[in-house]
């Protein structure tokens, strides 16, 4: 029951999960089950929010000096959650406007600027690898530099539009080719040996 | 001599038939099929203008589809074949299209009309194929894993972000300073992230034997699940159950970028000294590489997300590319049933290889009989 | 509103204050991030899984007595709420049933898709181009030789470098095939050429996007939150 079920369960909806692609006839059933993994991991929220919860709840216990900001996120998730609740249920009161502005106003910029870091990250990624000395990081960083002009290139540097627009045909699409196929092979061996039951560590391995 | 006079008789005809019909040429050639290999939920109209533009500018297509009213489409006549596809959203539906041709003084001239009912096929043709690749996948896998049993040495080799591994876990334990894990920011529809997290466990282990402080923040919550199961027990394998808390792998948040601030934070926060980067990433890949980098980490990485492989190998210090991920649990665990599957992936990628060459030579002979038969989307 | 965009300026700056180093308004802004993106998930899942395919659908079945929908939902219900055994210690094993028919699933999904769009139509692209046309093309090798220009030769010599190219890539990611292997050892160096030139170019393509990223963030700022504050402090 512990070990067995969990693999004839795996083989069962991989098996599943391989014919609905290959019978359309079966679109019904595909829906079906899209529906299910949906379902399904709608209840796995639980215990995600209960191990972020246990996470900062032992930050708390331990007195850890960052303890402030674990009332931050707890604070924070209560108050988005009570206002999106109430806001889904009574559309038109003003807990649904807040909510919006919370979205709109703390998250929408928080994420925008965790985003625009990459700025940053993507400048100081290149100055490293700027430095390494062997032929292949600099073949890397050439091709780099010359597809950074190529894409805002103008008047005499026009030529680098044409060599940025070769790179990109022809080693770029080769090696990304070429490396996809490997991947869909990889991904094609993992998901067999997952079906055919060779592969349990997800069931925590071993025996 | 007799076979050979029917035989050129039937060629003269093969070859003449054609032009006896091309006298009486209609405007357009059209005719309605069902879309192969779906559930009827479309079929597809091919439509080929045969006069010139001039002569007929504009064709009116009354289209029919069970019991909606008629829609009518107006196609210019640029000289192409074109193929519409119609929507019927099921099977059984029958669809008819009557052609008008538009003369350039605006008279209409019919040119017939055409019918066909959707259906839904039972079999999938392209999917066939995978199917067929799947099955000998298989049969190679049994037949090398059965060979590895035997005892048979299966030569692989060295992949160095793998080599590295244990030295940078000893780096970790040297230092005093915590270990980092992260399994991808993706959920368990991508096969990346069980691939991360079948590297998770000779990880865990060897993180427990070493007793260094180990993290594993997660973004997705069925990964966390299958994180702490793994984690656990690799630490009860190593037989240091005592070290292990809950609290290991844990539900970082759950976007995005709140879950790569959340991790650069704790990565400023307890310096670790080797983070692992394994699984799917996107756009937040390099936020959590460079953090590292900033915080004097070694970071072996790796992904199957061929967008973010060029930021790894800019900024990190190992990268597993593509494939060497998944072969990754294998490599390192040496288990011959899954040394065995790595040897039949080998294989078959080789023979996809010799197909591949084979319909490159082919097409420059002008030979289509791969292409025809493997490798056509349409089958 | 000039409330709303200034608690947004405010947030943003706290995130770029990051890269001088963690600070606490980071860590105000990071903590709040996190809270108020899982607070926000939770709603998403309550309204758009809950409510929109279990209670709704389970009330229109019931209506309309649609058995085996009903049948169908209570059981994916009932599976789903096998997770909440990770509760106990005891039963905590139960969670494994909802997650071996997750991982089943999406791995046996992914076989298909994965043959038919990394594998199949890569190779198939390699052979022939979007028109059909074949990538080893002797007319336009012919063509080169006959009016040779940058033009004609770039046409006549992209396919076969393209083929070559995926070829060694190939070979060098073989896992079981010796290093000294003659094949291996003759791909190694131009694979590894092609692939670095790949990531290069790849790097260097999306270096623009990412730039123009902190511009945009620069333009909200100066653009939209400045002349709203000038504009209300100056009435």
């Amino acid at each position: 029951m512990k070990r067995t079920l969990p693999l004839f369960l795996a083989f069962f909806f991989g098996i599943i999960g391989i014919i609905v692609q290959m019978v359309p006839a079966l679109k019904g059933l595909m829906d079906t089950m899209l529906d299910w993994m949906a379902i399904i991991a709608a209840f796995a929220l639980a215990v995600g929010i209960s191990s972020l919860t246990r996470h900062h709840m032992t930050k708390i216990r331990r007195k850890h000096k960052d303890i402030f900001f674990s009332y931050v996120t707890f604070i924070a998730m209560f108050f988005m959650t009570i206002i999106g609740l109430v806001g889904y249920f009574r559309p038109e009161g003003a807990l649904q406007g807040l909510f919006e502005n919370m979205y709109n106003y703390v998250r929408v910029p928080l994420d925008a600027s965790m985003f625009a870091l990459l700025a940053f990250y993507i400048t100081s990624a290149a100055y490293r690898a700027f430095r390494a000395r062997t032929w292949l990081a600099t073949v890397l960083l050439l091709a780099g530099v010359i597809v950074m002009i190529g894409r805002v290139a103008f008047g005499p540097f026009i030529i680098f539009n044409d060599i940025t627009a070769w790179i990109m045909k022809v080693p770029t699409t080769a090696a990304m080719r070429a490396v996809n196929v490997g991947i869909g092979l990889g991904i094609v061996a993992t998901s067999i040996k997952i079906v055919l039951g060779i592969e349990r560590s997800y069931l925590g391995g071993g025996e | 001599m007799k076979k050979k006079v029917f035989v050129l008789i039937g060629c003269a005809l093969f070859f003449f038939l054609p032009l006896i019909f091309a006298q009486e040429s209609a405007p357009a050639e059209f005719f309605l099929r069902d879309t192969p290999n779906n559930a009827g939920e479309q079929v597809e109209l091919t439509f080929r203008p045969l006069a010139s533009p001039e002569e007929v500018p504009e064709f009116l297509l009354n289209i029919t589809i069970g019991e909606k009213p008629v829609r009518v489409r107006r196609l210019v006549n640029a000289g192409k074949p074109v193929i519409l596809p119609l929507i019927t959203h099921q099977a059984g539906v029958p669809v008819k299209v009557e052609v008008q041709g538009v003369l350039p003084d605006g008279s209409l001239t019919d040119l017939g009309a055409v019918d066909v009912v959707s259906k839904g096929e039972w079999l999938n043709m392209n999917s066939m194929k995978a199917f067929i690749l799947g099955l000998l996948f298989i049969g190679l896998i049994i037949f090398y894993v059965g060979r590895a049993k035997r005892g048979q040495d299966l030569f692989i080799r060295k992949i160095p972000g793998l080599e590295a591994i244990d030295d940078a876990l000893g780096r970790a334990t040297e230092m005093g300073r915590p270990v980092f894990y992260i399994p991808g920011t993706s959920s368990m529809a991508d096969v990346a992230t069980l691939a991360s997290l079948n590297i998770l466990r000779p990880v865990a282990r060897q993180v427990a034997k070493y007793e260094t402080p180990f993290s594993v923040p997660v973004k997705d919550p069925i990964v966390v699940s299958v994180a702490q199961d793994v984690v656990k027990e690799a630490y009860m394998a190593a037989g240091r159950p005592d070290l292990y808390e809950d609290g290991i792998a844990y539900l970082a948040s759950m976007g995005q970028f709140d879950y790569s601030g959340a991790v650069s934070g704790s990565m400023v926060r307890e310096k670790p000294a080797t983070v692992f980067l394994l699984g799917m990433f996107y756009a937040e890949s390099l936020i959590l590489a460079e953090t590292a980098n900033s915080v004097g980490a070694i970071q072996i990485a790796g992904t199957d997300a061929s967008s973010q492989l060029p930021f790894f190998i800019a900024a990190c210090d190992y990268t597993l590319i593509g494939e060497e991920l998944y072969a990754a649990s294998a490599y390192m665990s040496r288990e011959p049933l899954l040394l065995g599957t790595l040897k039949a992936q080998d294989i078959l990628k080789g023979i996809l290889l010799v197909i591949f060459v084979l319909a490159v030579i082919f097409q420059l002979l002008g030979v289509d009989f791969i292409m025809d038969s493997f490798l056509n989307p349409q089958w | 509103m000039l409330i709303w965009y200034t608690i947004a300026v405010l947030l943003s700056l706290a995130i770029f204050s990051f890269l001088w180093k963690d600070n606490p308004l980071y860590k105000f802004a990071e903590h709040l991030f996190v809270g108020t993106m899982v607070g926000y998930q939770v709603v998403v899942v309550f309204s758009q899984i809950i409510m929109r395919k279990i209670v709704d659908p389970i009330s229109v079945a019931l209506d309309n007595r649609q058995i085996l929908t009903l049948i169908s939902l209570v059981i994916a219900t009932l599976i789903g709420l096998l997770f909440l055994a990770r509760f106990s210690r005891k039963v905590e094993w139960v969670s494994r049933y909802p997650i071996s028919i997750t991982v089943g699933f999406w791995s046996g999904y992914a076989i298909v898709a994965s043959f038919k769009t990394n594998i199949l139509t890569q190779i198939r692209g390699t052979v022939v181009d979007d028109l059909g046309q074949p990538l080893l093309n002797g007319h336009l090798i012919g063509d080169f030789f006959k009016n040779p220009s940058l033009k004609t030769l770039d046409l006549a010599t992209a396919g076969p470098l393209l083929v070559f190219g995926v070829i060694v890539v190939l070979v060098y990611f073989f896992f079981s095939v010796k290093h000294d292997h003659p094949m291996v050892k003759f791909a190694n160096k131009p694979a590894l050429f092609y692939l670095m030139i790949g990531f290069g170019a790849s790097f260097g393509y999306t270096f623009m996007g990412r730039i123009s990223l902190f511009i945009g963030r620069m333009n909200f700022i100066f653009n939209e939150w400045w002349p709203l504050l000038k504009q209300t402090i100056g009435g």
